[in-house]
């Protein structure tokens, strides 16, 4: 089940990676050879271009993301256990004969260590699937004097020497090209996303404080629009926590923007959800499908189909097509994300969350787009109805606990509430903690904003970044703060 | 048929903008990988990797002042040499059009420390994985089908062959073995399974040190699942240990670093007293931290840094006291302080309170929290606690949830440290740090 993707693969194929399209013949005949030693065969081919742009005081430099990769991974069943072969060169010159010959040597030589779990057979139904996106102002096309112009003007504009000491800005593009082979799949996609941010330190005596804005998106260039809106907000934000009081640590009534709602979606139940961590019985969730996790006002999805941010796509990166997985509806959790191994050992649905930091890396369950669906009410509503607590903004980091269900966000801003009205006190940065299904629980009011952000990366445990967005409406519940 | 080197130096020569200098880095690994799920293998994996990293320089001039501008670009080796020459012409650009202040990279230099071969690299290949699985499965108590155990357990082991060269003749061939395990221990409790997540970086199989790691963490899981929810607590210190107390030490290290000090994100200076915030403070426990270019047992040693600077052991903090500013030579440059190179690695000279002392009165001990977060520029610091040990002077016992959050600055005149030290994921530090001002927010009201 997916949507809102076969109106969009009609690109005509040279908008696709050179590299892909010379490789393809060749990489489809290595995986014909090798199909006769395998159960399954497949190969992941990847060849992601990027740029990337700062300024930071005193300085300019142009370099590439760390996204930037190309490479191959081989992935081979032979009575039901897998093993993957990933090599950042191929050498063609020797043919597809003897390039199909060192690649199984290594693949059965894997496939002989001890102790490996035999899963049910990888499937490989027929599929022909094309995806192409262009941005509207090309980076690799841009004169680099005058993005750099914009960063530096950007991160100026920020600076008053007085206050706001320090300030840089950095711009992020990544065309992403990506092809996967099997016997009977064929797919390819290229889609690019871009980033930015623009940091700002106050200073007052020895006391500093840090807050930022960002944007992101399936965009190009036209992406710096969007961040050059904030300079004023940000300016009176670094100028605010500067005064920040600590918080009195407590429980609170609170409101989470759409970047920090978006965030508590995705740490308490989109890593919760993810059918790896149902294969290692690490996931509490597994007891309670069916069941209620969170108030009637919680409906939640994930999914890289019927969005658009960083974390969306055709295919994932063991070729199952992307789809929209609604994880709660109305507060009844209804089931996980899955990668293809996982899927295949606890026997449910693949739901194209099978995803890669690089070639180079393994595929786990990983998120998309994650989000809670919008509700009906509005910020001002929600703001008038706290007697004490505090609207949070501005997230640092989030980190999931899929066994004993807590769950702890990191936020820079916390602006007060009493009686319905701001208080003008700030406070800076805010730990916020809870019990998960007590947290959505509580969500008493989401608003009928929508917003995705898709600024930073998640990890799974400390590694394996891939790119993902978050977020929805505001949300209002209660946390406990500190 | 030329080389990948070669090519990418034709490139560089036949850049229609003239490459004022250039810097070249080539890594060639194997990494080794493991996946278990108790004692399963999830699947078996090998990874085979060679990224070329270039770095171009080109400098301009104003009237009497010279510029030099920058761009590094990845070159992956199916780029054709036609492929290759375009990103240089593109990066050659890119770099004419940033005018930053003019550095001179490093030239030819011998290394000023060696870098111990490890003794991975004299055991048979299919034995170097297996030493390493065997270290960390050996510390799961016999008992394991009733008490705590290994739920999942990932395992790599790269072995990297890398060579850096630049235009002034600077050329270094070095190896290094880079281990890294992530794994999960869980445990039965009354309520259920409980579990905790911790990884560890090495570079060599020292199976005492993997051991230890796991056995800890396997001990503190069955604490976990007897753990009461953090009650609220008032003044009363807390005890960071490990690689939160390594964090603590690091914002010390990581604001005395010439990029930090150039751009005004640290407001540390030479001469200044880092553990004061007004002259009249006094210091319960003066600092003295070296910049390391080599920690046994570290993965992140190396000879020199990614400019090609040699690296050598500097003492960074005495007595609470900045004496030398380390880091990127050419931000040493642009501050006229001396050229030291960016470390990858510090130590910390032990503390004046053994463990035992900071465990004689009333504490919280955090072991184990579900992000711990240190900004390296406020110092602000916050985390989820998924295992502490709360002593009240009379009993110590395991607690959890809450959190506690503090910042540096408010802290390190009264901080004290352990007289125990250990290695930590970049450092040699005490053990622990005990905190008196930090905010505990407990599970009850």
């Amino acid at each position: 089940m997916y949507t809102g993707i076969e109106k969009e693969i009609s690109m005509p194929e040279s908008h696709h990676s050179a590299f892909l399209r010379a490789a393809r013949p060749l990489l489809k005949e290595v995986v014909g050879i090798l199909s006769r030693q395998f159960d399954y065969i497949s190969v992941l081919c990847t060849d992601d271009n990027g740029i990337s742009y700062a300024a930071t005081p005193g300085e300019t430099r142009t370099a590439e993301p760390m996204w930037v990769q190309r490479g191959f991974v081989f992935r081979a069943q032979k009575q039901g256990k897998v093993a993957e072969y990933a090599v950042s060169n191929l050498e063609v010159a020797d043919g597809a004969q003897q390039l199909a010959e060192g690649i199984a040597m290594a693949l059965h030589q894997l496939l002989a260590s001890p102790g490996l779990i035999a899963y049910p057979a990888i499937p490989d139904q027929a599929m022909t699937r094309e995806f192409s996106l262009q941005p509207a102002e090309d980076p690799f096309l841009a004169e680099p004097e005058q993005v750099l112009s914009r960063l530096t003007s950007l991160r100026e504009t920020l600076t008053d020497r007085k206050v706001i000491v320090m300030a840089q800005s950095r711009y992020e593009y990544v065309r992403v090209s990506r092809m996967f082979l099997s016997p009977h799949r064929d797919l390819i996609q290229t889609f690019p996303w871009s980033q930015a941010y623009l940091f700002g330190i106050s200073r007052r005596d020895q006391l500093s404080k840090m807050s930022y804005r960002s944007a992101s998106g399936r965009k190009g260039l036209e992406l710096l629009q969007d961040l050059e809106t904030t300079v004023p907000d940000l300016t009176q934000e670094l100028h605010d926590i500067l005064d920040a009081t600590p918080i009195e640590p407590g429980e609170y009534e609170v409101i989470l923007d759409p970047d920090m709602a978006g965030t508590l979606a995705h740490e308490a139940f989109g890593h919760g959800v993810e059918t790896d961590m149902f294969f290692k019985k690490r996931a509490k969730a597994t007891e309670y499908l069916g069941k209620r996790v969170g108030s009637e006002l919680v409906t939640m999805y994930d999914g890289a189909a019927d969005a658009e941010q960083t974390g969306s796509f055709l295919f994932d990166d063991e070729g199952t097509l992307a789809h929209k997985t609604k994880i709660i509806d109305h507060g009844i959790l209804l089931g996980g994300i899955s990668d293809m191994l996982s899927s295949l050992a606890l026997n449910i649905p693949q739901t194209g969350n099978g995803r890669r930091e690089a070639f180079s890396h393994k595929a786990y369950a990983r998120m998309t787009n994650t989000y809670f669906e919008p509700g009906t009410a509005t910020l001002e509503e929600m703001v008038a109805s706290v007697k004490h607590g505090w609207q949070l903004s501005r997230l640092n980091a989030g980190m999931e606990d899929p066994r004993n269900w807590g769950i702890q966000l990191l936020c820079m801003v916390g602006r007060e509430i009493v009686d319905g009205a701001y208080t003008g006190r700030v406070a800076s940065p805010i730990v916020c903690s809870g019990y998960v299904p007590d947290v959505l629980s509580a969500i008493s009011m989401v608003s009928k904003d929508f917003t995705l952000s898709g600024s930073g990366a998640c990890g799974k445990g400390k590694k394996e970044y891939v790119k993902v967005s978050s977020g929805g409406p505001y949300v209002k519940t209660r946390m406990r703060l500190g | 048929m030329m080389n990948m080197i070669d090519t990418i130096l034709e490139g560089v020569k036949a850049s229609k903008i003239a490459i004022s200098d250039w810097r070249l880095v080539r890594k060639q690994g194997t990494r080794q990988e493991q996946y278990f799920v108790g004692s399963e293998a999830e699947q078996a994996r090998l990874v085979q990797e060679t990224r070329y990293s270039l770095t171009v320089y080109v400098d301009t001039i104003d009237g009497d002042k010279k510029f030099r501008g920058e761009a590094t670009i990845s070159i992956q080796p199916t780029l054709t040499a036609d492929e290759v020459s375009a990103k240089i012409a593109q990066a050659a650009y890119a770099a004419s059009k940033s005018r930053n202040q003019w550095f001179e990279l490093p030239g030819p230099a011998e290394p000023k420390v060696a870098i111990p071969v490890s003794a991975f690299s004299v055991l048979p290949e299919s034995q170097q994985l297996e030493e390493v699985r065997k270290a960390l499965f050996q510390a799961v108590p016999e008992s394991a089908a009733s008490g705590p155990r290994i739920n999942s357990l990932e395992l790599f082991l790269t072995h990297e062959e890398n060579f850096m060269l630049n235009s002034k003749g600077f050329s270094h061939r070095s190896e290094a073995w880079k281990g890294y395990s992530e794994f999960v221990v869980d445990s039965a409790s009354p309520s259920g399974p409980v579990e905790l997540f911790d990884d560890i970086e090495f570079s060599e199989p020292d199976r005492e040190r993997l051991a230890e790691t796991i056995g800890a963490r396997l001990a503190e899981v069955r604490d976990r699942a007897a753990a009461v929810p953090l009650p609220n607590l008032k003044d009363i210190p807390v005890i960071l240990r490990g690689k939160e107390a390594e964090q603590f030490f690091a914002w010390f290290f990581h604001n005395a670093r010439t990029e930090m000090v150039f751009s005004k994100a640290s407001s540390f200076s030479v001469g200044m007293n880092v553990q004061k915030n007004t002259d009249t403070d006094s210091v319960q426990e003066p600092l003295t931290i070296w910049a390391e270019p080599f920690l046994p047992g570290l993965p992140a040693s190396t000879s020199f840094d990614s400019d090609g600077f040699p690296l050598e052991r500097t003492l960074v903090v005495e007595n609470g006291v900045l004496k030398t500013l380390i880091g990127s030579v050419r931000h040493a440059d642009w501050l006229s302080v001396p050229r030291k190179g960016a470390f990858p690695l510090f130590s910390v000279e032990p503390g004046t309170m053994p463990l035992s002392e900071m465990h004689a009165s009333p504490y919280l001990e955090p072991v184990m929290f579900s992000d711990f977060r240190l900004d390296p520029v406020t110092g602000s610091f916050g985390a989820e606690i998924r295992l502490a040990y709360y002593y009240d002077g009379i009993k110590r016992v395991p607690v959890t949830g809450g959190s506690i959050s503090g910042a540096v600055p408010m802290l390190r005149n009264t901080m004290r440290c352990s007289t125990e030290r250990g290695l930590a994921t970049m450092s040699l530090c005490p053990i622990a740090v005990k905190l008196q001002g930090v905010s505990i927010t407990g599970m009850t009201e």
